[in-house]
């Protein structure tokens, strides 16, 4: 409009012809006036999202706030709430177009879905003045973020893990014939100053006329491994299933199930380097081993045996190891598996069919699809021959499913 | 009561066809539609006459290229007669009657090109068929009947002949007189069609198209009445006053003139602005997702949005032509201005200047007074005022 105004006045005035430079004078005097109506940004922005840890697939409500505190009307403001381009929103919209006269406020609620799981941010807020007539756009930020965590999905693997062919010799805590913490009373002794009163058997002490302590006999709990291959070679398939995605979830599922068992679970991921959660037990265990889980990206090449040596020294003796992996693209497999095995520990791979995957993205032919099922059917035969329970897992067969097929 | 204001709320939610009810969009579809009416008026009336000395020379059949329908319909109708009826045409009406007849015609065009756009696309090949098969009828069917008739009377020949009743192929370019006409009417009327098109059928392509036919109307009348142009070749249009005249309007600060031509850019703004700005708002609302069409919030901010730009419109179109107007008569207090200042020889030839009052002075005083008027916004802080007065009726209104 700028340019057209000064076009019109200058030939106008080239060919004397005043219609020509009214116009251009009546369309900068629009643009000047306009230049009068200034929005602003000045607002109080609250942005509410009920919970910060999600799980894969969860929505999440979040519902913005802005109020206008100042003495001046917003004039029209566009405010768009910046969301991940891993999320979707399910319900409503990020924007809005106000008008906010001084001190009133208003609300935006939309719903968000979140099918990829990672750390993510919501937010800053973009706030966009665009005068009435669409003449000038002005455009600031208010640096609000809100931290999102989006664990993988847990899947309930009770009945699989009964049904399934892997080991049952870990049930949660079994008790030992040595003083410790623990529930089953194991015998009395004399008290001491630093046992805490609650522990005083009253009764002993009004029959003896002695300070005697209850002992109770020590939990111990199982430790199990798992160990997630996060190589690059696990990006293949789509972004929503491929063997790290499965393998997220099913690490997440395993350990869940374990923890809630009271046992032990110690994570392993292992891919451009070795991340190593020692073992632990509890909610706060479990909330350690979705987050890791929640950030771990496909990258590296690191072999499995170059995992297994570094970890033997700290697997406790007999305590079975889940490996999740499609077993592509490593040679020092099997010799992996068989020091694994011959140190006595009951091994249970877990291997998404990266062939079945990558089917999903392009199309291979029939003939050599074949020929790599075949491939892959001979190295998984090859690693149960080494004593480990196997489960191929194909792309639509649930967690729970795979687990009962497993074979060793 | 409740159950009635329950209902009234429900009922309020930023669909399509419930924003085209809408009063606030209402407004500015017909402020857009006036607009343009007003503009077409107003621009027939500045650039629909033939020149003086063109209308003395010729007679009232010929035609000057002028923004006017009615002398290119009359002189087609000596020439071949006319297919549309005079009513509709205008022809042999004078002034703004001359407009009802192409006007009701642009508004049945307007009316069925909404329609035919809003068809389902099976329904619009089918009408599309339809038109070339009449049209092709239309153009085959009366030379095949007369060429046939003719043969029972005349004998076999060939459709073309020096002889008139044994000559056919006139026939096939019948049509080509609706062509003419409609060519004629469209030069007047097909910013009023397109521009209708826009407002109602929600397309800004059209109205701006409309804004630059009319600029381009503009230049080359302002270029075909340029003294060196008229000099080599004279079209017969009629050049507009090149001094714009003393003001006797609104109290002396504009002239006739300025007020006339002043008032074609403000009806352009307006018609531009008002007709965009109601299909800006049900483009924002179409992209709403349908929660939040049904969203009170939504709803209470986009009544906000349309309301204050209303008002905006309203208020910066009326200060534009005042500021105009006044940056138009700058030249005049800054001559008044030096007058006070008497005395030296340097005041009196300022005073006495032409070129200040011509067009060069004219637009370089304008264009600093707009450039003043720019820079006050930074020092009157009327936002803050009128937030005030905002809030203390807000308060009032709460008490």
């Amino acid at each position: 409009m700028l340019a057209g105004g000064v076009s019109l006045i200058l030939v106008g005035m080239m060919i004397s012809n005043f219609q020509m430079m009214i116009i251009g004078l009546t369309f900068i005097a629009f643009i000047s006036l306009n230049g009068w109506i200034v929005g602003q940004s000045e607002l109080e922005i609250t942005r509410l999202v009920p919970h910060s840890n999600v799980y894969k697939g969860d929505l999440i409500e979040v519902s913005l706030t802005i109020t206008n505190k100042s003495y001046r009307r917003t004039q029209l403001l566009e405010i768009f709430d910046n969301v991940p381009h891993e999320m979707k929103i399910r319900r409503g919209i990020n924007q809005i177009r106000i008008n906010l006269g001084p001190g009133q406020s208003t609300k935006l609620n939309y719903m968000l879905r979140c099918p990829l799981r990672g750390h993510f941010s919501i937010g800053p807020i973009s706030v966009r003045h665009r005068n009435a007539f669409g003449l000038f756009v002005n455009e600031s930020k208010i640096e609000d973020l809100c931290d999102i965590t989006v664990f993988p999905q847990v899947r309930d693997v009770e009945d699989a893990m009964l049904r399934a062919d892997v080991p049952k010799m870990y049930t949660g805590a079994t008790t030992l014939r040595t003083p410790g913490p623990g529930m089953e009373f194991y015998s009395l002794r004399e008290y001491l100053s630093t046992d805490p009163i609650r522990s005083i058997n009253w009764k002993a002490f009004a029959r003896t006329g002695e300070m005697m302590v209850n002992q109770k006999t020590r939990d111990a709990v199982t430790d199990v491994f798992v160990i997630l291959d996060t190589r690059e070679v696990s990006r293949i398939g789509t972004v929503l299933k491929n063997p790290l995605e499965m393998g997220a979830s099913a690490a997440a599922s395993l350990a869940s199930h374990f923890l809630k068992r009271k046992d032990s679970v110690a994570m392993v991921t292992y891919g451009s380097r070795m991340d190593f959660l020692p073992p632990d037990t509890g909610d706060k265990q479990q909330y350690k081993v979705l987050s890791r889980l929640a950030s771990v990206s496909p990258s590296g090449s690191m072999p499995l045996q170059a995992v297994t040596n570094a970890l033997s020294p700290r697997i406790s003796r007999g305590s079975p190891v889940f490996i999740i992996s499609s077993l592509e693209g490593d040679g020092t497999t099997l010799p992996a598996i068989r020091n694994l095995s011959g140190n006595g520990h009951e091994v249970i791979i877990l291997s998404p069919s990266s062939v079945d995957l990558e089917r999903l993205v392009s199309r291979i032919p029939r003939m050599a699809y074949e020929v790599l099922k075949l491939e892959r059917q001979n190295r998984l035969t090859a690693v149960s021959g080494y004593g480990a329970k196997v489960v191929d897992w194909m792309p639509d067969v649930e967690l729970s499913q795979a687990l009962v097929q497993s074979r060793g | 009561m409740e159950l009635s204001e329950k209902k009234g709320e429900k009922t309020e939610t930023l669909h399509i066809p419930v924003l085209r009810k809408k009063w606030q969009i209402l407004a500015l579809q017909i402020t857009s539609t006036v607009s343009l009416l007003l503009l077409l008026k107003r621009m027939s009336d500045i650039y629909g006459p033939c020149s003086d000395d063109f209308i003395l020379n010729n007679n009232a059949n010929t035609w000057c290229p002028s923004y006017e329908h009615t002398r290119g319909l009359m002189w087609m109708e000596n020439a071949n007669g006319l297919l549309i009826p005079d009513f509709l045409l205008g022809v042999g009406q004078t002034g703004t009657m001359s407009m009802i007849g192409p006007l009701v015609l642009c508004l049945f065009a307007t009316f069925a090109i909404e329609r035919f756009w809003s068809s389902s696309q099976e329904l619009q090949n089918r009408i599309k068929q339809v038109a070339a098969a009449l049209l092709g009828a239309w153009v085959i069917l009366p030379f095949l009947f007369s060429w046939i008739f003719a043969t029972f009377s005349n004998g076999f020949h060939f459709p073309w002949n020096s002889n008139d009743s044994m000559n056919h192929i006139g026939e096939l370019f019948h049509p080509l007189g609706l062509l003419g006409e409609l060519v004629f009417l469209g030069i007047v009327f097909a910013p009023v069609l397109v521009g209708l098109i826009g407002i109602w059928g929600l397309s800004k392509r059209s109205i701006s198209w409309v804004v630059g036919y009319y600029i381009i109307v503009i230049a080359f009348h302002a270029v075909l009445t340029f003294e060196p142009i008229v000099s080599e070749v004279d079209v017969g249009l009629r050049a507009l006053p090149t001094q714009i005249g003393e003001g006797s309007m609104f109290g002396g600060l504009v002239s006739p003139l300025a007020s006339s031509l002043l008032g074609v850019a403000i009806l352009m703004l307006l018609f531009m602005e008002s007709g965009t700005a109601a299909i800006s708002h049900m483009e924002y609302a179409a992209s709403l997702p349908e929660e939040s069409k049904r969203d009170p919030e939504y709803i209470r901010q986009f009544n906000n949005v349309v309301n204050s730009h209303l008002i905006q419109l309203l208020v910066v179109v009326s200060l534009v032509g005042v500021t105009t107007a006044l940056a138009l008569a700058f030249d005049d207090l800054m001559i008044s201005i030096v007058g006070i200042l008497e005395g030296t020889q340097w005041t009196g030839q300022v005073k006495e200047s032409l070129e200040l009052q011509m067009t060069y002075g004219k637009v370089i005083s304008a264009g600093l007074f707009i450039i003043a008027v720019a820079g006050l916004r930074f020092v009157v802080p009327w936002q803050i005022i009128s937030g005030y007065v905002e809030s203390g009726i807000s308060r009032l209104r709460s008490n």
